[in-house]
C-alpha cells in the first residue's frame, strides 16, 4: 500500500477496525514510513485532548421540567396549573417558570399524598421480610428487586452530590467509586432503620452491585441468613451468604456500609479498601 | 496501539443498558420506568448535547429528545440495540436544531464547577481549545467525532445512528480529525 492508501484508512486502523490483514500491512508501512507515523500520532494527541474534557453536568431540575412537559402532552395538566398559564408547549418551557414553580408545588403535593398512602399500606411490613424478598429477586432481577424496595420504601432518585440534602452527609459514593465501576442510580431510601443512601453500580462486565450507606447496624437487613465475621483487609467486617452471591457491612466512620451482589472475598477487600479512601478524602 | 477489534465492541457504550422489562414499562406510560429510563441515560445524551449544541440550548434539547423518545418509542423495533436508537434520537436533535439556527454560532465551552482539584491552567486552556475547533468544524463530523471519542462507539453503531454505510464512517473520521486537526493548529495548539 502506498501512503494515500494508508492515509485513507487511518482511522479505520486507529480505531481498530481495519481485518488482521490489512492491520498487518498498515503496521509494515507505519513502521518505515514516518509521515504516516506523524499522522497517527495526531490523532493519539486528539483522543488525550478529548480525554481531558470534563463531564458536564445535567442541571437537576431537568426531569422536573419534562415530566411537567409529559403531563401536559398526557392531558393530564391540572386545575391549577392551567389556570396559572392557558397552554404552553415544551419549547417555551424555560418562559413559563411560574407554571414550572406551580407544578413543582403539585408534585410536592401529590408525592406527600402517595407516601402517606403508602406508609399506611406497608405498616405491618417489618423491614427483614421486605429485604429477604429483596435480597431473593436481587440475584435473578435486580431490576425487580430494586422495585420491591421502592415499592415498599419512600424514595428519592437522586445525584449523589445531591443526597446531602436529604441525608445530611456526602455519601462515599459521591467522593469516588471503586475503580471499574459505575453509577447506575443513586436514591435515598427512607428505611424503618433509618435513611440511607442507596447506589446501584455497574460492573465493566455488565453485573450490578448495590453500595447502601446507614446511620445504624442492620442486622435485621440478613435474619436466618449464614454470617461470619472476618478481618477484611484490616477491618472488622460482616458477610454474609446468599445464595450465589455474599453481601458484606462494616462500619464506615460513624455510619456502617453494606454491599449487596458481591462475587468474591477479594472484592470485600477492594471495596473496603475504596471505603477507606473515600472518608480521608470527604 | 495494543487492543484489538473485539475489546473495542465489547466497552463500545458508555451508557447503562436497557432491559426490556424496563421499556414495556415505559411503553405503558408509567413514569416511574419512564423516570428510570431517563436517569439511566440522560447523562449521554445531555453530554452530547452539550458538545454539539452548547450548553445554553442543552437542556432544552435533552428534553425534546426524551419527549420524542417517549412517544415514539412504539416504534422502536428492539432489533437494534436501544442506547444506538437513544443516540440516533439524540443527534438527529441536535443535528436539525443546528441546521435550523446555522447562522448562529454556538460554543462548546463547558464550565466545570465539580472538578476543580487539579486547576491547571494549561490543561483548561487546551480543552477550550478543542471546544473551540469543534464548533468549527461541520455538524455532521462533529457528532461523528463526538460519537466515536467521546460516546467510544463502534463503526457499524455510528453508521446506524447517522444512518450512512457502515464503509464510509472512518473516511467522515479522517475527515474530522484532519478538520479539527487544522482548527486547533490555527487556534495555536500545540500537541
Ligand atoms: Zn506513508
Amino acid at each position: 500500500m502506498n501512503c494515500s492508501q494508508i492515509q485513507n484508512l487511518l482511522s479505520d486502523y486507529y480505531d481498530h477496525e481495519l481485518s488482521s490483514d490489512i492491520n498487518q500491512e498498515m503496521e509494515a508501512h507505519l513502521s518505515t514510513c514516518e509521515s504516516c507515523t506523524e499522522s497517527l500520532t495526531a490523532f493519539e494527541n486528539l483522543t488525550q485532548l478529548t480525554g481531558n474534557l470534563s463531564e458536564p453536568v445535567p442541571p437537576a431540575n431537568m426531569w422536573n421540567e419534562l415530566e411537567l412537559c409529559l403531563r401536559e402532552e398526557a392531558g393530564q395538566t391540572d386545575q391549577i396549573v392551567s389556570s396559572v398559564v392557558p397552554y404552553s408547549r415544551f419549547g417555551l418551557l424555560k418562559k413559563y417558570s411560574l407554571l414550572i414553580v406551580a407544578a413543582t408545588f403539585l408534585f410536592t403535593v401529590s408525592i406527600g399524598y402517595l407516601n402517606q398512602s403508602k406508609n399506611e399500606h406497608h405498616a405491618h411490613h417489618n423491614s427483614s421480610a421486605v429485604f429477604k424478598q429483596y435480597l431473593t429477586a436481587f440475584e435473578n432481577n435486580p431490576d425487580s428487586a430494586q422495585q420491591i424496595l421502592l415499592k415498599n420504601y419512600q424514595n428519592d432518585l437522586v445525584n449523589p452530590h445531591q443526597a446531602i440534602k436529604l441525608l445530611g452527609y456526602l455519601p462515599a459514593v459521591a467522593t469516588s467509586l471503586p475503580a471499574g465501576y459505575k453509577v447506575e442510580a443513586s436514591y435515598v431510601v427512607k428505611m424503618p432503620c433509618c435513611t440511607c443512601s442507596q447506589t446501584i453500580c455497574r460492573r465493566k462486565d455488565g453485573s450490578l452491585i448495590v453500595i447502601f450507606e446507614h446511620d445504624e447496624k442492620t442486622p435485621q437487613w440478613f435474619e436466618g441468613q449464614p454470617k461470619k465475621n472476618m478481618i477484611c483487609n484490616g477491618k472488622r467486617c460482616c458477610l454474609v451468604d446468599l445464595d450465589s452471591q455474599m453481601a458484606a457491612s462494616w462500619q464506615h466512620g460513624k455510619r456502617h456500609i453494606t454491599v449487596i451482589g458481591i462475587n468474591d472475598e477479594q472484592e470485600v477487600d477492594k471495596l473496603i479498601a475504596w471505603s477507606d479512601q473515600a472518608s480521608n478524602k470527604s | 496501539m495494543t487492543s484489538n477489534k473485539v475489546d473495542n465492541q465489547i466497552e463500545s457504550s458508555k451508557t447503562t443498558q436497557v432491559d426490556a422489562r424496563l421499556l414495556a414499562r415505559c411503553l405503558k406510560n408509567d413514569r416511574q420506568a419512564q423516570r428510570q429510563l431517563y436517569e439511566m441515560t440522560h447523562q449521554a445524551v445531555y453530554r452530547l448535547m452539550v458538545r454539539m449544541v452548547g450548553l445554553q440550548e442543552a437542556s432544552d434539547l435533552t428534553q425534546q429528545v426524551y419527549l420524542k423518545l417517549f412517544s415514539k418509542l412504539h416504534q422502536f423495533a428492539g432489533n437494534s440495540k436501544f442506547e444506538t436508537w437513544l443516540y440516533r434520537l439524540a443527534s438527529n436533535e441536535a443535528l436539525q436544531y443546528l441546521r435550523k439556527n446555522s447562522r448562529k454560532k454556538t460554543t462548546t465551552l463547558i464550565e466545570d464547577p465539580v472538578n476543580q482539584q487539579q486547576p491547571i491552567a494549561e490543561r483548561d486552556e487546551q480543552r477550550e481549545l478543542l471546544g473551540v475547533a469543534l464548533d468549527r468544524i461541520e455538524p455532521e463530523l462533529r457528532s461523528i467525532f463526538l460519537l466515536r471519542e467521546v460516546e467510544e462507539m463502534s463503526y457499524r453503531e455510528i453508521a446506524k445512528i447517522i444512518d450512512v454505510p457502515e464503509g464510509t464512517v472512518g473516511s467522515r473520521l479522517n475527515r474530522a480529525r484532519r478538520d479539527l486537526q487544522t482548527h486547533l493548529l490555527e487556534l495555536g495548539w500545540r500537541a
